[in-house]
């Protein structure tokens, strides 16, 4: 019954990965941590591990050791799943250049955060001090992001630096750090027609690549719809592209240049700075590593068995 | 050669595994069908311009009887929209003045369906705008020709269409791949 079983999870595991991943009968596809954190692919990992240990143990007695390797490394990623299910915590930030975050006193956003059952709140704060984009051809296909982080250890003054890029993660205290996402943060600043600043505010949209548009909206019923071509300078060349819609009238509909008072209805908005933001990831995962342990174990075992030429015992009964 | 006791518990684990995604997402077989292309787009096109005509009457008579709330609960929009409308209409207000929509044009370019509760239709639409005076409703501006594309974003709520965000596109303005948000 335990050859039965682990076919049967493993077959059930892969398609209600595929049928959930590809979506065929959801709205929108599943994420892979929404679906290895579902229900059914949970119970599926625990029938997997259950199964596989006697079948395990009954084609490979011959090899103690094998056995054991490959006992402990179904045990490791199938306990790892649940390790993290249970106490995973990963967030996204979104942080332009020069912006702190404080878990004290701020709120993680809700939209990327996961926290298990029994994971904790950590306490958060740090700021990206520093963020590089690497293109290749040109500026229209990103590269790579790389960018530095300080870190406020609670208690401690002084700030530690870590090093993060869009590569492999950084590891800070138990945390994985990466960056993941890139564009540009305009400063706008909304005025009065006397020229006094009502509001000013940095605002992270999705400009990127450079010529795409995003939109953003104010305490006013305006919506500004801009694009930014960063090289583009000059009297004829203005960087900003700028439309501005009141429900379904048009105010305004042309260029900009930095720091160039745009008037509109009773107003004026100009854009004042231009940085660049980042996702940060942070991500806490002990299942994670183990499971990742439990692969490396898995697949050095099977390696052993093909140098020592161990022979599964049903194997040996065929022939 | 494929023994039995083999492809016997990989077929009942693929069959169960089809068959709990099927059974654990609402709506499976109406999804499927959208993925398919298996459905009626043409009802569903025609669904969407009736959502789209009937939102921009209430959308106009709003505006001309300065925030009179009749046919606010049948006005097919979210509640964001119907908020950025009203917080305009009283802006008015407040300057004793009306906003007065009369819509010459609307012409339905393109619906796209990108899931199954989901549409993003493109309209050509030509509205003569003017600022009144509320009270005397004497035209305070000139007639503006407001010749626009507009981008509406629906979603299908209880099998009705709702204007969940609209943009605003000059005439010849080129309709960018606006970033994708989730609406």
């Amino acid at each position: 019954m335990g050859h039965f079983f682990t076919l049967f999870a493993a077959a059930f595991a892969l398609v209600y990965f595929l049928a959930e991943r590809t979506g065929i009968f959801s709205i929108t596809p599943s994420s892979s941590r929404e679906i290895f954190y579902s229900w059914p692919f949970l119970a599926c990992s625990a029938l997997f591990m259950f199964s596989i240990i006697p079948y395990i143990w009954r084609r490979y007695r011959s090899s103690k050791l094998l056995a054991c390797t490959l006992f402990l490394s179904a045990v490791a990623i199938v306990s790892g799943l649940w390790i993290s299910y249970f106490t995973r915590f990963s967030v996204e930030l979104v942080l332009t250049e020069k912006q702190s975050f404080s878990s004290m006193g701020q709120e993680y956003p809700r939209d990327s955060l996961y926290i298990g059952k029994f994971a904790g709140y950590p306490s958060i704060n740090l700021a990206l001090t520093r963020l590089n984009p690497e293109f290749s051809g040109g500026e229209s296909n990103l590269k790579g992001l790389v960018g530095d982080v300080s870190v406020f250890p609670p208690g401690q003054g002084k700030p530690q630096k870590v090093a993060v890029s869009s590569g492999l993660p950084s590891i800070y205290e138990g945390f994985q750090l990466r960056l993941t996402d890139f564009g540009y943060s305009p400063r706008y600043s909304l005025k009065a027609n006397d020229g006094s600043i009502i509001d000013s505010a940095w605002v992270s949209m999705k400009l990127y690549p450079h010529g795409t548009e995003d939109a953003f909206r104010l305490i006013i019923p305006h919506t500004f719809f801009l694009r930014y071509s960063p090289h583009a300078t000059g009297e004829k060349r203005k960087p900003f592209c700028l439309r501005i819609a009141r429900n379904k009238d048009l105010v305004y509909n042309g260029t900009v240049d930095l720091n160039e008072d745009v008037s509109f209805d009773n107003g004026k908005i100009s854009i004042d700075e231009v940085r660049m933001w980042t996702k940060l990831s942070i991500k806490r995962d002990w299942g994670e590593v183990l499971a990742f342990l439990g692969f490396m174990l898995g697949g050095g075992g099977m390696l052993y068995s093909r140098i020592k030429r161990v022979k599964p015992q049903g194997a040996n009964i065929r022939s | 050669m494929i023994r039995k006791e083999t492809i016997r518990p990989v077929i009942a684990g693929a069959l169960c595994a089809l068959v709990a995604s099927f059974a654990l997402n609402n709506q499976s077989l109406a999804n499927l069908r959208h993925h398919l292309g298996i459905y009626d787009r043409q009802a569903e096109e025609k669904r969407v311009e009736e959502t789209l005509k009937k939102f921009n009457i209430h959308f106009a008579s709003f505006f001309n009887t300065a925030g009179l709330l009749v046919g606010l609960n049948e006005f097919p929009a979210d509640n964001l929209v119907k908020r950025r409308i009203f917080q305009d209409i009283n802006t008015l207000k407040a300057f004793n003045n009306v906003m007065v929509y009369d819509r010459d044009v609307f012409k339905l370019k393109k619906v796209d369906f990108p899931d199954p509760i989901r549409a993003v239709a493109l309209a050509d639409e030509v509205w003569f705008i003017s600022l009144q005076d509320a009270v005397t409703r004497a035209n305070v501006s000139g007639v503006k020709a407001n010749q626009i594309q507009v981008k509406y974003m629906l979603r299908k709520e209880n099998g009705a269409w709702r204007v969940i965000d609209y943009q605003v596109f000059a005439k010849d303005d080129a309709i960018s791949e606006l970033v994708h948000k989730e609406f």
